[in-house]
């Protein structure tokens, strides 16, 4: 126990004691406690581990938004990051989920006491600009081997803004079109020809459910953040969600309402889906147990997928209505604003690692996630992984057509907006047009005061 | 003869709302021992009994660590908790001053304020203490509380003062008369303080989550949080289960073993 901390015993005691006389004897008491309870995990920690003068030691916080073993897989990265780079030591933090890393950020920002780096959603960009909490990485010295147009493009346009880069892709999914090529087959398809069109889906599912050969036709989540999935569907229809700037998005637009319209239908009328609000969580599971031929899904779940499937899984584009489109999702690698230059420069050095090609194959084949880099699939690691996992290559395809994901000023509330328009859709309380029109009313509400 | 049918019914309504309470209980333990490949929804009962599910859960944190630090948090919190509430309770039911019910009053107030509302006051606070990413940083608020001392307040007012008096007369210390004439009379509603403090204070996340960031300073919670938050893909339900019967066993067993405690307690209580 050094002095800092015995001087803050006494300093805390004091405080207590302010409380009133009766309760000073118990504070002291508490003082007590408290010392012995923080020296008992770090007499169990073990020696510390000492490094060089010059090492620069950075925190970094990280979500888990994969089910899976991603924390072990993300100290292995980092410990081999530290391992080849020896005047930097990267300690990783497990964060929760996006939102509770969000929110530690928010709270170590506020308190100025950030984190030197973070994955954060991609979607943060503009909550991050607005707290003044990030850098440009772009302003940093970037490394010989950086290569800006590596990067997946559709990944890299989400860490644009003002003419600079603020972050790095890192962790990113796209939801596909998972199907079951065994009842597909049953219902006399072709197994490698998956509906292509909204309406082939359509028919496609009334004939497997004709044909008894899976109780549902498809199914669409539609809980929690039903923005992610309905934008691709919006997209499909001809009018993206997101505007021309963080101050606009397309809520109340004629697409979006066909679009919003076609999927209470699969359950309204066409009667392929179930019908209510769909759990995101559960959609995988009724899909590898056969309970449903079609589900419209994250690429983050396809290992879980193929591991539980006792049938031949295929993945498609999701259909199109006027043109194939889908979204990305996931995490981007940011610097903080507050952290010291040089380890502001220590971090930029431990992201463009992280993202390398390399490591980035290294990543996707363990997690599940889309190469974030172009060369990647060019790897011999990555062709050996999809000659045993040909589902994974159509992600990679599909995007091509894809857009950034729905985003704002104050992004998780106009978010928000959009997903409670689609639940109250499909869950027939409001009309699709009547629900799109109030979200792009309350979006707007946050929205005019950024214009 | 009349009151039967009535007894009969309520006696139903108990069975069903202990159902409610156990069938959700009981599928977590079962698919627990369901490997990662057998599908949930493919059958109730799983095809294969495993403990793999359990290794692998186990494997993905230092939840040997996080056991040690959840029960010094959660024992650390309510000793602490023990000795303020009982002394406050005592001082506002018992002693006169000026202003008592005022201050009480304030005191109450903080119940009232939602504990997300504190986190950034709090994480400033443990940051000028330098205390942040310790284990007394995620106990240290709850040090005083508000519910327990209303609690064990309105108890003690219920225990009438000639009892006191009498203590007194025969020369007992203040000391004395608080903890073995109010405490042992307030046994009941002290237990069911420190029962709702102790399964708060095991199960909290947020908190915990936000003030510490290295491993060795993390409860259970954050362990669970690995399996439960993936929203990019579907749940692993069995590792969530298996996760989960990780968590909750050692608190279920103490619940168990404590409830008999807590009927005594009542049992106890009445005056003689």
């Amino acid at each position: 126990m050094d002095e800092k901390q015995i001087n803050v015993r006494t300093r805390m005691s004091r405080r207590q004691m302010l409380r009133g006389a009766g309760i000073a004897g118990a504070a002291l008491g508490a003082a007590r406690l408290a010392g012995a309870v923080s020296a008992a995990p770090r007499a169990a920690a073990g020696p510390i581990f000492l490094r060089g003068q010059g090492t620069t030691e950075l925190s970094f916080f990280y979500p888990v938004g994969v089910a899976g073993p991603l924390a072990k897989l993300m100290q292995g990265l980092v410990d081999d990051f530290n391992k080849a780079n020896p005047s930097i030591k990267v300690n990783a933090s497990f964060t929760g989920s996006y939102v509770d890393t969000t929110t530690k950020v928010q709270t170590a920002v506020q308190a100025k006491n950030p984190p030197d780096t973070a994955v954060l959603l991609a979607t943060d960009l503009q909550t991050m600009l607005d707290l003044k909490a990030i850098v440009p990485v772009s302003d940093l010295k970037a490394g010989a081997t950086f290569d800006p147009k590596d990067y997946q493009q559709a990944f890299f346009q989400d860490t644009q803004a003002e003419g600079k880069t603020w972050s790095v892709p890192f962790q990113r999914s796209t939801p596909v079109l998972y199907y079951n090529k065994d009842v597909l087959q049953k219902a006399g398809g072709n197994a490698e020809q998956p509906p292509q069109t909204w309406t082939e889906l359509v028919d496609t599912s009334k004939k497997i459910m004709d044909a008894k050969a899976a109780k549902w036709g498809v199914e669409f989540p539609t809980s929690g953040t039903a923005y992610w999935l309905f934008q691709c569907l919006a997209i499909q229809a001809g009018k993206d969600l997101n505007g021309e700037d963080h101050t606009h998005v397309n809520f109340d637009t004629t697409e979006a309402t066909d679009a919003l319209t076609w999927l209470v239908d699969l359950s309204k009328t066409n009667k392929v889906m179930p019908t209510g609000v769909i759990d995101w969580a559960s959609v995988p599971t009724d899909f590898s147990s056969g309970n449903t031929a079609f589900a419209y899904h994250s690429t983050g779940s396809l290992t879980a997928i193929l591991k539980e499937a006792k049938f031949k899984v295929g993945t498609a584009f999701m259909p199109k209505d006027k043109q194939f489109g889908t979204n990305t999702g996931g995490g981007n690698i940011y610097i903080f604003k507050d952290a010291p230059a040089d380890h502001q420069q220590a971090a930029w050095t431990f992201a463009q690692w992280m993202t390398a090609p390399a490591q980035a194959t290294r990543w996707a084949i363990a997690t599940g996630y889309v190469p974030v880099r172009i060369s990647s699939t060019d790897s011999t690691e990555w062709k050996d992984y999809v000659a045993k996992t040909p589902q994974a290559t159509t992600a990679v395809d599909q995007l091509k057509y894809a857009k950034p994901e729905l985003t704002a000023h104050q992004s998780a509330q106009i978010q928000k907006f959009m997903s409670d328009a689609v639940q109250a859709a499909v869950a027939g309380q409001k009309q699709p047009a009547d629900a799109l029109k109030l979200a792009q009313q309350q979006a707007d509400a946050i929205l005019k005061q950024y214009r | 003869m009349a009151h039967k049918p009535g007894r009969l019914v309520w006696n139903l309504v108990l069975v069903l709302l202990g159902l409610t309470w156990i069938i959700p209980l009981l599928w977590v333990a079962v698919t627990a021992f369901r490997s990662e490949s057998d599908s949930i929804a493919s059958s109730i009962i799983p095809h294969v009994w495993t403990l793999d599910t359990f290794r692998v859960a186990w494997d993905s944190a230092p939840f040997g660590r996080y056991y040690i630090n959840t029960m010094i948090i959660a024992f650390g919190i309510i000793a602490v908790q023990i000795v303020t509430s009982v002394l406050a309770a005592y001082a506002f039911a018992r002693m006169r001053f000026r202003g008592r019910e005022l201050l009480f009053y304030l005191y109450l107030l903080q119940m009232m304020i939602p504990i997300s509302a504190l986190v950034i006051p709090n994480y400033i606070t443990m940051k000028d203490l330098t205390l942040l990413d310790t284990l007394i940083a995620i106990m240290l608020p709850y040090f005083g509380s508000a519910m327990g001392t209303f609690f064990l307040r309105q108890s003690f007012r219920g225990i009438p003062i000639e009892y006191e008096e009498s203590a007194r007369i025969d020369g007992a210390s203040l000391w004395r008369i608080i903890f073995q004439i109010y405490l042992p009379n307030a046994k009941s509603a002290l237990l069911a303080f420190l029962l709702i403090s102790f399964s708060y204070h095991w199960d909290d996340f947020f908190w915990p989550l936000i003030v510490t960031s290295s491993d060795t300073k993390r409860p259970l919670t954050v362990g669970l949080a690995l399996f439960t938050q993936a929203s990019e893909s579907g749940a692993a339900w069995q590792l969530v289960s298996a996760a989960t019967m990780l968590v909750i066993v050692p608190v279920l067993v103490l619940f168990l073993l404590f409830q008999r405690q807590f009927i005594t307690g009542y049992a106890h209580s009445g005056l003689k």
